[in-house]
This record gives C-alpha cells, structure tokens and sequence, in this order.
C-alpha cells in the first residue's frame, strides 16, 4: 500500500491547504520568531529585566554608527551619552564624540539561566562596561526597553498558552461529560456554564482579581492571573464541545467500547473528544489572542504584573500620558507587538479553520 | 452445562407514557461450548435481546421485567463496575460491520490493548505482545501491520477477524455476534465461521449468534431460537428446527430461504 494510492491523510491535506495560505504562513513564522525569542529573552536582551540606569531616564534609541566623527570607517558602536536640560526642562541626550563603544557580540553581562537551568552570562551583544546600549530606547528608570520587552514577552505569551491549555481541558472534559452523560449531568453542567458566560467576561475579571490578597508575591500573582483567566473562558468551549459529543456518542465505535468494559472516562477520552480536535485546536488559536489581551488589560490598569517584572500589558502602561508619548513616543513600542501577536493568531486561526473544516471552499 | 439463562425479558420503549413493549417475555438458555442461534425478521427484537443481556440498551428503552441469570449471578441486577467488569471479560460482542466499530482515528492495534487496558495490569510490552499473539490466532497473516493499520485501511474481512480478536482478547465465556458475517461476501462468510467453531473449541466459549441468514444457522449452530414480534415463537435443535418446523412463521423463513 503505497501513500498515493491511499490518498492523502487529512492533515496532510489540512497542511497544503494552509501553505497555500502565504499570509498566514507568514505570521505563523512571525509568531515563531516571537515565541523563540521570549524563550531566549535572557540571551538575546543585553540586559536584565531590572538592570537600570537612571542617569538615562527616557534615553531615545541609541544609534549606531558605522563612521565616525572625522568621515572614517570603523566597526559599528555607539557614543555615550551626556544628560543636559534645555530652557524648559526637558531631557536631551548629547553624544559624547570621545567616548567610543563599539558593539560587540557574546559579551558577559547580567547573569541568567539557560531556560532557567544552565546558569550562564553571555548576551548575544552589548557593549563594554560604562556604556549603555538602547536599541528601542529607555523607561524612565533608565531600563533597556528592548531586554524588558523580550522578558516581557515571556509572560504575555506564556499566559496565553497556559491559560488556553487549562481552560480547554476543562472545556473539553465538562463539555465532553455534559454531552456524554446527558440528562440532569447535563442539565447541571450546562446551567454552570451558562452562569460563567452570563457575567462580562472583564468585570469578572476585575472582581475576581479583587479577591487575590495584594501581598502575593509576582509569581504568585501570575499564577492566580492565569487561574483567572482559564477560570472564566472554559464556559464557551464546553457548550460547543457537549454538542459535538451529543452526536458522536452515537457512534457505533462508542457501543463498541462499552461493550469491551471501558470506563466511561477512558471513552470519552479516547474515542469522542479526539474527533473535536481539529475543532478545538481553532478554537484554540483564536482564544489565544483573548488571553494576551485580558493580561495586558489588567497589567495597564496595574491590576496584573508588577514593576519591576515586565509584560507587555505594564510596559504600555507608562504610555499613558500625553506628554511622554509625545517626548519619548517609543514607549509605545509594546503595544505595536501586542497588536502583532494577536493578528497573527487570528489570521493563523482562520487559516486553520479554513483548512482544517470539511465545510470550507 | 448452563452458561446463560436469559428468564422473561421484557423491554419497553418509552415505559413512561404507557409505553409499548419490544420485548415480549423472552426466555433462552445457553450451555456452555454451544453456539445458540437468535434468527429472525428485522425489528424482530434480535438484537435487542444481545444488547440488553449487557445493558447497553438505547436511553429511551427500558427493560421492564426479567433476569439475565450469567454464572449465577442477575447481570440486570449488578452494581456499574461490576457490571463493566463482565463486560468485555466474560461476555463480549462482535458487531456487524467493524468499520463502524473501530474508531477512524485510532490504529486497530491500540484498540485491541484497550481491553487488556481497562482489564488487567500487563505492561505496555505485555499488551503489545498480547494484542499481536491474538491478531495472530484469528488468522490475520502480518499482525505487525495490522496492528499499525486504521479500520479503513484493511480489507472487511481483515476487520472482522480483528474485531473477533479483541473480542476473544480476555477469553471470555460468551460472545454475542450481532449479524457478523452480513458485511461480507459468501466465501468470506464460510471463513468466519470456521473461526468461530475454532474458537469455540479452543477457547471453550459460547457463541449467541444472531442472524437472519438460515444457511449459517444450519452450518455453525446447536441450537437456535426464531423471533417474531419481540417474542421467540420456536426454540429447539438446529436440525429439527429446520427440518420440521412448527410455527407458520418459521416455515415462511424457510420458504423464503429457498429451503422447503
């Protein structure tokens, strides 16, 4: 038996039809690129999270430089920098022709671990001692905003996937025990739901994130964040999940299994919730956005991560106010990635669904 | 000696509202090592009575009355885990058509070991091992490839000696065939027989084979019952069944089975 004569597999079929999609094979490689990153945050940063440096509150981004003052070419580095106030009392940064720091690549500097194991101090650049090198500028305590956007998205990301991953196998399995059982299980499980889904999903958000005690520790708090958030977005996946199992527990497959002594557990979790899968992963990848978003909403309204740890959500927060946007417009940057992210999962999403559901053209 | 004593069934559909009974007071015994025979029209209550001998009948149908009396105990009257414990270990089913049966997504092998899954503790090794012996002894000629194979991608009658194999997986005492061998083409069927009479004799099990097709009950079976209406109206021998048959009904059977 040969593939060919065999047809193609449907995911096989499901993956040529979604390369076909070029868009979405993009942002799929952008999201990629910035999951790798976050992952590699502590080698890619040239800094901590919380290095700083308030000498350079508000620093714009350092440019590099290729010649130096007298026309000639050299390796590319970077001036230091002077803090001077003009008339008004505003910050402006002068380069200081003197002071030279060529960028440099593998470098020692803050100490980390290698996918929190190896401990480790390289950085893939920097520059040497004394100098401060801002690829997308700084905050207002002098802190690199690029090493604290990759750490950064560490959290922002990772709170997206584990919320989605835990409030899908409740999803799944209450959805799949509702549909499985029927009758008053059914009834119970699905009047719960209906509950979860009657309130505003941020108001609930806000009040259940009144009830964690303000003296847990950040980890603590994202843990309970990410609590939160699986906490209220399971109701949705459950009620479509219950309907798909409604229909495949019909399947003769599923008197097959009974009639071999399965439990009813092992059933639903072998031989009906496999066939929601192509699904629940959509689902799946257009809830991911959802999650980033909710985080991001409570970290900018300071409800979520704290200072000095970093997500994207408390990073934007600094660009609340006018007048920084308008003198240090940079710290925008973190809401150009949220905004990035999200597409990419939704266009990754629908392509997905087109490729993936039967229906489709 | 008595394996199953099946003692006024009666099953109901809808028993709230009055209800209307499928099953009208059927009573059947099966001996041991014998192959009993359940004929009959369509909706004549065959299958039904397979199914409610494991209670594993359609929300909606109730069983009304009776006693399944399965090694002296009351399979009606058994408390859920016992009752899974019976199924599958003593009693298992072999259904018509096992493309059905087997799950699409899932390779034919894993399927086999869930038996050995939910039923004992052998190792992952041991059920692998186990799985390929029984692949084997129903005469599949690469159990390695089944093993791997999905339901659609092997051949009907590969199907159903796979399904046979995981039913015999745990050496159970009865299995209830629902119309194995109406899927398959005639010198496939004669096959399938064959390895039930095997079977039987070499794992001492009893067969309720339930079927429609006269020229397989007179092949394979010691005794058989005739249904009509929810109610076994002949019951005897196989041979004088067949050869003198009483009721009008059965001799209507065997007209139409070009047989009188």
């Amino acid at each position: 038996m040969n593939k060919s004569a065999l047809g193609l597999s449907q995911w096989e079929r499901a993956l040529t039809q979604f390369c076909a999609n070029r868009f979405a094979v993009v942002c799929l490689i952008i999201l990629a690129l910035i999951h790798g990153a976050a992952i590699f945050a502590d080698f890619l940063a040239p800094y901590s999270f919380s290095n700083e440096d308030r000498t350079f509150s508000y620093a714009p981004p350092s440019k590099i430089h290729f010649i130096d003052e007298n026309g000639q070419w050299r390796a590319p580095f970077i001036y230091g920098r002077k803090i001077t106030f003009d008339q008004y009392h505003k910050r402006e940064y002068l380069d200081q022709v003197e002071q030279k720091y060529s960028l440099r690549f593998f470098v020692k500097g803050d100490a980390y671990k290698i996918l929190w194991m190896v401990p480790c101090s390289w950085h893939l650049f920097g520059v040497k001692e004394g100098g401060r090198i801002y690829l997308c500028g700084a905050d207002s305590r002098g802190r690199d905003l690029f090493s604290r956007l990759l750490h950064g998205a560490r959290i922002s990301l990772s709170i997206g996937i584990v919320g989605v991953l835990i409030s899908f196998s409740i999803g799944l399995l209450v959805g799949g025990i509702a549909g499985y059982y029927g009758g008053k299980v059914d009834d119970i499980l699905m009047r719960v739901c209906e509950m979860f889904m009657l309130f505003p999903g941020f108001y609930l958000l806000l009040a259940l994130r009144a009830v964690v005690p303000a003296s847990f520790t950040s980890v603590q708090v994202y843990v309970s964040i990410i609590i939160i958030l699986s906490f209220i977005g399971w109701a949705s996946l459950a009620r479509v999940i219950r309907g798909m199992c409604l229909s495949l527990k019909e399947r003769e497959y599923v008197l097959a299994a009974k009639t071999m002594g399965l439990s009813d557990l092992t059933i639903i979790i072998r031989h009906i919730l496999p066939h929601t899968l192509s699904y629940s992963l959509i689902a799946v990848m257009l809830s991911i956005p959802g999650y980033i978003l909710a985080e991001s909403s409570l970290s900018l309204i300071g409800l979520g991560i704290q200072d000095p740890y970093a997500s994207w959500g408390n990073l934007l927060s600094e660009a609340m106010g006018i007048v920084k946007i308008k003198f240090a417009p940079w710290i925008l940057l973190p809401g150009f990635f949220i905004l990035v992210t999200v597409m990419c999962f939704n266009i990754v999403g629908d392509a997905l669904r087109d490729a993936l559901d039967p229906k489709s053209s | 000696m008595m394996l199953m004593q099946i003692k006024n069934l009666s099953v109901t559909v809808n028993a709230k509202a009055g209800g209307k009974k499928i099953l009208d007071d059927v009573s059947l015994q099966i001996s041991q090592r014998s192959i009993f025979a359940l004929v009959g029209g369509s909706g004549s209550g065959k299958s039904t009575t397979g199914l409610s001998i494991l209670r594993l009948l359609d929300p909606g149908l109730t069983i009304s009355s009776g006693e399944v009396l399965f090694s002296g105990r009351d399979i009606l009257k058994l408390p859920p885990e016992q009752l899974r414990q019976v199924r599958g270990k003593d009693i298992a089913m072999v259904f018509q058509e096992p493309l059905y049966a087997f799950n699409p997504v899932l390779p034919i092998g894993r399927q086999i070991e869930e038996v050995f899954l939910s039923h004992t503790d052998f190792s992952p090794q041991k059920r692998t091992a186990e799985t390929l012996r029984l692949l084997d002894i129903v005469g599949i000629k690469e159990p390695r490839r089944v093993y791997k194979s999905y339901a659609h991608q092997l051949s009907g009658g590969m199907r159903q000696r796979a399904m046979i194999a995981q039913a015999v997986a745990l050496k159970p005492k009865l299995i209830i065939a629902d119309e194995p061998t109406s899927s398959l083409d005639v010198t496939l069927q004669a096959r399938i027989i064959e390895l039930f009479m095997k079977l039987r004799d070499d794992l001492n099990l009893s067969v309720l084979l339930i079927t429609h097709d006269l020229g397989i009950v007179e092949h394979m079976a010691d005794t058989v019952a005739v249904m009509n209406g929810g109610q076994i109206i002949e019951t005897g021998a196989v041979t004088q069944v067949l050869k003198n048959p009483q009721h009008s009904y059965t001799q209507e059977l065997l007209t139409y089975a070009g047989r009188t």
